[in-house]
């Protein structure tokens, strides 16, 4: 019984210091906010009105509270949307083939390629695919501007539209808009990121 | 006595062996020869056409560019 409660004391603080990837978007923690006594306290992210203002605050200050992703805000009964962005996470800690296997998967694909699952299903798993490889792109402009490649605005301008792209996604937008949308983005997507 | 018997066989062996390799290289010769071409050409094929279904190895930002362009080409 002793034994048990140890373990259980153990897993509740590893489950209490976990950091997830994704954060700066909403959703999973991705860097909890630090905040040295003599320190002012970190701005609560959520009070700013627009989406490019919160992503930089979080990008700044880290995430303090979990939040709903902010692709998942544009939408009515979004629940679905939080569970995923939950879902994916592990993706992310791997790479390669092994990662689209993953996206794919969650994505409820029956076939390994685009094409091939296009010919079976292209609406909801080609949509949830897109989103995961989004959201996956969102993580590489985190490192960058961890890393100090991009400056923090680029950061933040380059996520915000990443976000924007996905809440066209989610609501089955017009392809030309995404597709104008994806173009911008890669026009503005610095070289630095590989 | 037994020396020349051996030698008898030995001898009969190596001639055996050569007139065995000279029947193969005729029968090779021959059946490559008597393929016509046309029989060549109108062999109707056996095997299916290879269909690619394999993951994408997303390793680069491009990578990820190239799948979602190949997505949103497909999606509805």
């Amino acid at each position: 019984m002793k034994k048990l409660l140890t373990i259980c004391i153990t897993l509740l603080l590893l489950a209490t210091f976990a950091v997830a990837k994704g954060g700066t978007s909403g959703g999973t923690i991705t860097k909890r906010a630090e905040i040295a006594p003599d320190e002012p306290s970190a701005p609560d992210c959520e009070k700013f009105n627009e989406a490019r203002n919160r992503i930089k605050c979080r990008l700044e200050f880290g995430a303090s509270e979990v939040s709903v992703p902010e692709p998942c805000r544009a939408i009515e009964n979004n629940q679905w949307c939080i569970d995923y962005y939950v879902k994916v996470l592990p993706c992310y800690e791997i790479n390669g083939v092994a990662k689209d296997k993953c996206f794919k998967d969650l994505a409820w694909f029956k076939k390994k390629s685009v094409k091939e699952q296009a010919k079976l299903d292209n609406t909801k798993p080609i949509r949830n695919y897109m989103l995961f490889v989004l959201y996956d792109m969102e993580e590489m402009v985190e490192d960058a501007q961890t890393a100090g490649t991009i400056d923090l605005d680029t950061a933040a301008t380059l996520i915000d539209d990443i976000v924007k792209i996905k809440i066209q996604v989610i609501n089955k937008g017009a392809k030309t808009e995404i597709k104008q949308a994806l173009a911008s983005l890669k026009a503005n997507w610095p070289t630095t990121i590989q | 006595m037994k020396r020349t018997i051996l030698i008898i066989a030995a001898i009969a062996t190596l001639i055996f062996l050569v007139a065995c390799e000279q029947q193969n290289v005729q029968v090779t010769q021959q059946s490559t020869q008597e393929i016509p071409a046309q029989e060549l050409t109108e062999t109707p094929a056996t095997t299916q056409p290879v269909v690619e279904d394999e993951y994408t190895n997303l390793q680069t930002a491009q990578d990820s560019f190239n799948a979602l362009d190949e997505a949103l080409d497909l999606y509805e």
